[in-house]
């Protein structure tokens, strides 16, 4: 077992100050997927410790027939590439955070942002759950593990029974509810992350 | 300035920069404005959504390593086959460019710039306040 050398940085502002411990030795990489204005952008936000890199532009007046806002008629902008993130697990294992754009004309770029990841999480709105079908379906047609998180900005109004069968998930597929905006809640739902792919590599290592 | 006009200055850099083989002008969040008539439409679209991610991430490197401008001035990749240059055009919209690869940098970056400046005005223009031609 390793001492700790240096301790995981404290929640607060962040900067891009927040330099790696010199004993990593680990680096593990997390996607975030869902559909168009879920949250993903925020999500990674929350959890970064250094300034997370962003690429969200301005929505023009071009996308209005195409980037439907229904539910979330306050979104600005959206992400036109990726967005990234970093935490430090501990003195010799950092999590790197992708988030993938979520609008149809960005598709393409998910395959190079699942190259190398151990495992996504899709992110849902119950107000667009819709948006999230695609993710979930390209998730399991290339076997990644994955765990949904239900993003209910605070608000609980659905039962994760009732998302669980709007989404027809397999039983054996994480479901936790989370808000976005919030680092320790987000935290969480990466930690379920782990915590999946792990009991997935100890079964199948059992077997 | 309409479309129409636009796709002609577009089909005129063509025509007057050696090498340079599509024009596309997009929104800055991806979606195509008007492009050169040999750009099909699906490879439109998908020139579109590259050419905002590349925008937008050559803007994040001139945050992070720029003289703290934040502009961007020209974005360029180079591929076997050809080369894409990126410019902004007016408020919220980017000029891309496709080539061959024997086409020469420096004159297709300084035609797009040319270019921009007599589109600028007509971009920076919400369609609806446009008047009928003076």
């Amino acid at each position: 077992m390793h001492s700790t050398t240096s301790e995981p940085p404290a929640p607060g502002p962040r900067t891009a100050e927040a330099p790696l411990p010199g004993t990593t030795e680990q680096a593990l990489k997390i996607t975030v997927l869902g559909g168009f204005g879920v949250g993903k952008t925020t999500l990674v936000r929350s959890v970064s410790e250094i300034r997370p890199l962003d690429t969200e532009e301005t929505m023009t007046r071009a996308g209005a027939a195409v980037d439907d806002l229904e539910g979330v008629e306050g979104k600005r902008a959206t992400t036109v590439a990726f967005d990234f993130g970093r935490i430090t697990l501990d003195a010799t294992a950092v999590l790197y955070v992708f988030g993938a754009p979520g609008q149809e004309r960005f598709w393409f770029l998910w395959d190079r942002l699942f190259a190398g990841s151990l495992g996504a999480v899709v992110l849902v709105d119950t107000r667009r759950l819709e948006e999230s079908w695609y993710a979930i379906d390209r998730l399991e047609a290339q076997g990644t593990p994955f765990v949904v998180a239900h993003n209910d900005f605070g608000e609980t109004s659905h039962g994760l029974d009732e998302v669980r069968a709007a989404l027809d998930l397999d039983p054996a597929v994480p479901l936790v509810r989370c808000d976005a905006r919030e680092r320790d809640s987000a935290k969480q739902v990466l930690i379920s992350l782990v915590r999946h792919v792990r009991s997935l590599v100890a079964a199948r290592s059992a077997r | 300035m309409d479309l129409d006009t636009l796709t002609w200055l577009l089909e005129g850099l063509l025509e007057r920069t050696p090498g340079t083989r599509h024009a596309l002008v997009l929104s800055r969040d991806g979606l195509k404005l008007c492009h050169s008539a040999g750009l099909r439409a699906d490879s439109a679209d998908h020139l579109a959504a590259i050419a905002a991610g590349v925008q937008s991430l050559a803007h994040s490197a001139s945050v992070e390593f720029g003289d703290g401008g934040g502009g961007v001035r020209q974005a360029m990749a180079e591929f076997y086959g050809g080369l894409l240059f990126i410019v902004e055009a007016g408020h919220g919209a980017h000029l891309a460019v496709i080539t061959s690869a024997e086409a020469e940098p420096g004159l297709v970056g300084h035609n797009m710039n040319e270019l921009v400046e007599q589109m600028g005005e007509h971009l920076t223009t919400p369609p609806r306040a446009v008047p009928g031609p003076a």
